[in-house]
């Protein structure tokens, strides 16, 4: 079975209302990409669709769970500080994101 | 110790209810302090675009945005001193009053003092604990919905939503509106009965607006071709690495899937909504005293009608006390305030019981309407028995229900489960797994979820960096020595 | 249990072991492997005080720096006597894994005591003096081959004490599988039940003791006093007083890192206990005060917690960026003269105990000296004077 859909996941383009903040740069796992003032560092990271932020000390594959900065899962290396909630994290130009293993190796 | 600032009220949480409480105490000219770790005043149900965005056109954001950002606003433009990003981490008490340690940016700390300090930190989602919750895709409502209404971002392709109570017609109607893909909205709850619009109808009173809601987001979901289906629970989550399949099925009054009828739906978004739990840490932290309603999310502060807690000088206020939505909360909060107020001595008590009537007023309406919903929107206990043997049931430290069964067997005391399989030790501090295993618990030794008491409460309630704790200014005790006296 | 409200499984017993911890625990264990009718009291769950709350550290060194009374000859002969008590100690935990069958989570990762002050450099060397002496391995490095060798360490410090044999166990399993493995010797043991007075009856033939509890009185022949912070108490019901006093003690805890170093930390001169757990943790502690309150656990003090990082960073300063995810409290008993508590007293015979500060490291040794006393009082050595229960009640 497989998800059919007629929605790009990622950044909506339907706006309603709102106006995307400046567009900076960041790097995440060595590549550059872009990214707009006022998202989440979480949301950078899903932008092309790979949901797994990071995989466990277990191995297991782990994504935005509570999307409010209180269940830990959506841990990454931001600027080399590992086990940072990336939901509550907002993204800056020239940031360094890391998807991490285990307790905060890249 | 504190770094000298002196505030009469500290407000912990910038939503509704602490909003309203901090103007409420400001406004009566008390020096008063309002904390949230959030960058943006609101809350969670007046959640703002996330800092950088700018609002082009307030009408598409609807009418709750609206009148949150101008309470917001008006929050904003009172008396009351905030401080955003910035997390309340410990509270201890004084002789008149208390000190709280406020984090901020996780990156230093401070520590300032108050004369009573009102407590409204909101709630989170409930989590229910199923095969697969753990998959990358699995996203809790409020979660999603943060992500679509503050930074217009919506991972996935194919959503199924997954719920009970108000917030299973709420949360599918707004996503639809952005845009989303719902293969299937699932109410684990009946379908509203004739004898519910009746007792709906005659709890109506200033209930208006909530029953026109719940008929707007009934007519979104149609016009979206949503199905919405009642009577169905989430079972699993399937896929490799990522959510690629969903199972549901139907179940019995209390919740049970019942075998046979299950259904396999292809989608890679899980969205997650059994309603909310409060947040518990800091009215732990200070020892107040719990009852315990299913129906509230679980344990619900005690209170008197004040607001007050059996803690001295600590009030509190909103979704965190019990959950009971925005409007509650706001009120709540206005009471909370004048309850400050009244006990600094900068309000006589008549003024403030009138003062607080018609909020009090309010509230009880509210209650009444809880009643007549509780029928749709009771939790059943098979929310408790949806995981298996292999299940993580501790999301930081990676236990599994079969690990705790085993321990369980021997032991009723949640402490000695914590100490013998980690679960609960992880930086989530048990927020996500203890509701769980004291279920667990319940069940194994036949006692009642409400009775088993919580591990012991510790701060930091935030995970805080060293650096930003230490402080060399604290003087070392010193060697250990025999007192003086002593051989 | 979670409350005190557990019936008596037994209204007698030959020997009664009162508290749960590390303590009684081991002791019921080796009395019940030779055979001896045990039943253990524990008013809350096993393992639920000092025992579980411990940082679960062998503590090898001498701990001359926080412990060290005036420096007269007796404490000199004081500390060699503890320093080869440390040693027997360090075979004990070789083997106690193998001997309970178990995982205990022993790993010998080694120690430093670090010194800042010229000062405590000094007492670095004396301490080393002694442990020679007494044949424990340490060494006292300095300078350059101190940055080589522990590069994590502040470049600042003067010296440190490295001492291979210490480490650490995992104090959240070792008293519960001592529980384990007396139960299926034979042992029985109670929870959920206090011991609220303790009578004597010496001519009685049922037991020279009848034990008040929160779920009835019993009788037994010998009583030991296995309670901890409340020893004293204990102590006191038979009218003998013992030279402790109990503190609340505070620990940080991290969340998990990538490996960054093996070894224990302590400070010779500043409170402080550093490691990194096998999980990746980082347990940093000391002995920093607690509040007191009327609930049964301690608070843990933000003070606490600002002065003992500030600490722990003076020495690691890469933990800068590392966070805490909480804080907990254990009550700790201290002896006044720096001794543990062992053996049986001459007041009141048949009144046994065995109470020790650094109870986790040594603990299991002084129970399973303690046990060969009770079962062979001819053969098995005493006891130096100075652990007498009766000391300060003559
Ligand atoms: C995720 C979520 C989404 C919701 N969405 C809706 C919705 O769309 N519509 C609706 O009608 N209702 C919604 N609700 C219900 C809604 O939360 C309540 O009706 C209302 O927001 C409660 O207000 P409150 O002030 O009690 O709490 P909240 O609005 O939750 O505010 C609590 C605030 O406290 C802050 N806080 C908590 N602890 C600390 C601390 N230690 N230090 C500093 N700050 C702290 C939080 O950051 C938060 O901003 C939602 C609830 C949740 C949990
Ligand atoms: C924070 C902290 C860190 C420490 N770190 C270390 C370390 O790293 N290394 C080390 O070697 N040592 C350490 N210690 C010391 C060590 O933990 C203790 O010395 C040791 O655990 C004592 O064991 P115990 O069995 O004597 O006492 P406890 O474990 O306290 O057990 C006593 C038991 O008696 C029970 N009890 C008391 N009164 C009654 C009654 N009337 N009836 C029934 N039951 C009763 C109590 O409930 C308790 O369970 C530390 C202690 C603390 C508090
Ligand atoms: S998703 Fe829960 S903390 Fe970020």
């Amino acid at each position: 079975m497989k998800a059919r859909s007629r929605r790009t996941p990622g950044r909506l383009t339907e706006l309603a209302g709102l106006q995307r903040g400046p567009r900076i740069r960041v790097t995440v796992d060595g590549r550059e990409q872009d990214a707009y003032v006022g998202e989440s560092v979480a949301a950078v990271m899903m932008a092309d669709d790979d949901l797994e932020l990071r995989s466990t000390i277990g191995g297991a594959a782990r994504g935005v769970f509570c999307g409010m900065g209180a269940c830990f899962d959506c841990l990454a290396i931001v600027d080399d500080v590992p086990n940072t909630r990336t939901c509550v994290t907002w993204a800056k130009d020239g940031m360094v994101i890391q998807r991490q293993c285990g307790a905060g190796e890249p | 110790m504190h770094d000298g600032e002196r505030y009469a009220v500290l407000v912990v949480g910038g939503g509704p209810a602490g909003m309203s409480a901090a103007m409420t105490a400001a406004d009566a000219g008390l020096r008063t302090l309002l904390v949230d770790e959030r960058p943006t005043l609101g809350g969670q149900v007046f959640k703002q675009p996330g800092l950088g965005f700018a609002v082009t056109d307030g009408r598409p954001l609807g009418a709750q945005w609206r009148y949150g950002h101008r309470m917001v606003q008006r929050a904003e433009g009172s008396a009351v001193m905030t401080a955003m990003r910035t997390a309340v981490i410990d509270v201890e008490e004084q002789r008149d009053g208390w000190n709280a340690v406020l984090a901020t940016d996780d990156a230093h700390t401070r520590t300032v003092f108050a004369s009573r300090v009102i407590l409204c930190p909101g709630a989170h989602d409930r989590p229910i604990v199923f095969p697969g919750w753990t998959l990358p895709g699995v996203i809790t409502a409020g979660g999603l919905q943060s992500l679509v209404k503050t930074q217009r971002f919506m991972p996935g392709r194919r959503m199924v939503f997954a719920g009970s109570g108000p917030v299973a017609l709420a949360f599918p109607a707004q996503l639809a509106e952005f845009g989303a893909d719902i293969v299937v909205a699932l109410e684990a709850g009946p379908a509203p009965n004739a004898a519910d619009v009746a007792r709906l109808a005659g709890a109506a009173a200033g209930n208006l607006d909530l029953l026109i809601d719940a008929a707007r987001y009934r007519a979104g979901l149609l016009r979206h071709r949503v199905p919405l289906r009642y009577r169905r629970i989430i079972v699993r989550a399937e896929g490799d690495r990522r959510v690629e399949r969903v199972v549901h099925a139907a179940v019995d009054a209390d919740w049970r899937p019942i075998a046979g009828t299950e259904e396999t739906v292809a989608a890679d978004l899980l969205c997650i909504g059994y309603g909310f739990a409060p947040s518990l840490e800091l009215l732990r932290l200070i020892g107040a005293g719990f009852d315990d309603d299913e129906a509230l999310g679980g344990p619900t502060v005690r209170r008197d009608r004040w607001c007050r807690t059996t803690a001295a000088r600590i009030y509190a206020a909103g979704d965190g006390t019990g959950v009971e939505g925005s409007k509650v909360a706001i009120d709540e909060g206005v009471v909370a305030g004048l309850a400050a107020v009244m006990d600094e001595g900068s309000l006589p008590e008549e003024k403030a019981v009138a003062a607080a009537a018609p909020a009090l007023r309010r509230i009880r309406r509210r209650r009444a309407l809880a009643r007549a919903t509780a029928r749709m929107y009771h939790v059943g206990r098979g929310i408790y028995g949806l995981a298996d043997e292999s299940t993580v049931v501790c999301r930081c430290e990676e236990v599994t229900a079969g690990d705790l069964a085993h321990v369980i067997a021997t032991t009723d005391d949640i402490s000695v489960v914590k100490a013998l399989t980690r679960a609960g030790m992880g930086p989530c501090q048990g927020r996500y797994c203890s509701r769980h295993i004291s279920a667990m618990i319940g069940r194994e030794h036949d006692i009642a979820l409400a009775t088993i008491a919580p591990s012991t409460p510790r701060m930091p309630v935030r995970p805080v960096p060293i650096a930003a704790i230490a402080d060399r200014a604290v003087t070392d005790p010193g060697l250990f020595t025999a007192p003086s006296g002593n051989p | 249990m979670t409350g005190y409200d557990a019936t008596l499984p037994r209204s007698e017993a030959d020997v009664v072991i009162v508290g749960g911890g590390i303590a009684g625990c081991a002791l019921a264990y080796h009395l019940a492997m030779a055979g001896t009718d045990v039943l253990l009291l524990e008013r809350g769950s096993i393992n639920r005080e000092a025992s579980g709350t411990n940082a679960g550290s062998f503590h090898l060194q001498l701990a001359i720096h926080q412990l060290s009374g005036k420096g007269t000859a007796a404490d000199h002969d004081r500390l060699l006597a503890d320093a080869r008590l440390s040693l027997e100690a360090d075979r004990l935990w070789d083997k106690l894994s193998g001997e309970l069958d178990g995982d205990l989570g022993v790993h010998r990762t080694g120690g430093w005591m670090v010194a800042e002050t010229e000062d405590q450099l000094r007492t670095l060397y004396e301490k080393h003096e002694l442990e020679e002496q007494a044949g424990i391995e340490t060494e006292v490095v300095t300078g350059a081959a101190l940055r080589s060798r522990a590069p994590y360490l502040a470049g600042n410090l003067l010296g440190a004490t490295y001492c291979p044999a210490e480490g650490h166990a995992n104090p959240l399993v070792v008293a519960p599988l001592y529980a384990k493995r007396a139960q299926e010797a034979g042992a029985t043991i109670a929870t959920g039940v206090e011991v609220t007075g303790i009578d004597r009856q010496p001519d009685s033939a049922g037991g020279r003791f009848v034990i008040r509890t929160s779920g009835g009185d019993l009788r037994a022949h010998r009583v030991v006093n296995c309670a901890g912070a409340w020893s004293g108490r204990l102590a006191d019901m038979v009218g003998l007083r013992f030279p402790v006093r109990s503190e609340g003690l505070h620990v940080n805890v991290s969340e998990r890192r990538p490996r960054m170093f093996e070894p224990m930390i302590q400070h010779i001169g500043r409170r402080l206990t550093l490691k990194q757990t096998e999980v990746g943790t980082f347990i940093i502690g000391g002995g920093w005060p607690t509040g007191t309150s009327t609930h049964r656990r301690y608070p843990t003090l933000w003070s606490s917690a600002a002065g003992n990082l500030a600490v722990a960073l003076d020495v690691v300063p890469t933990l800068a960026d590392v966070r805490i995810v909480r804080t907990w409290s254990g009550v700790i008993v201290f002896t006044d003269d720096f001794s543990p508590i062992v053996g049986e007293s001459e007041q009141v015979p048949g009144f046994f105990a065995c109470v020790a500060s650094t109870g986790f490291t040594f603990s299991p040794l002084l129970a399973r000296q303690l046990a060969e006393r009770m079962l062979d009082p001819a053969t098995a050595s005493g006891f130096p004077q100075r652990y007498s229960l009766d000391r300060v009640s003559h």
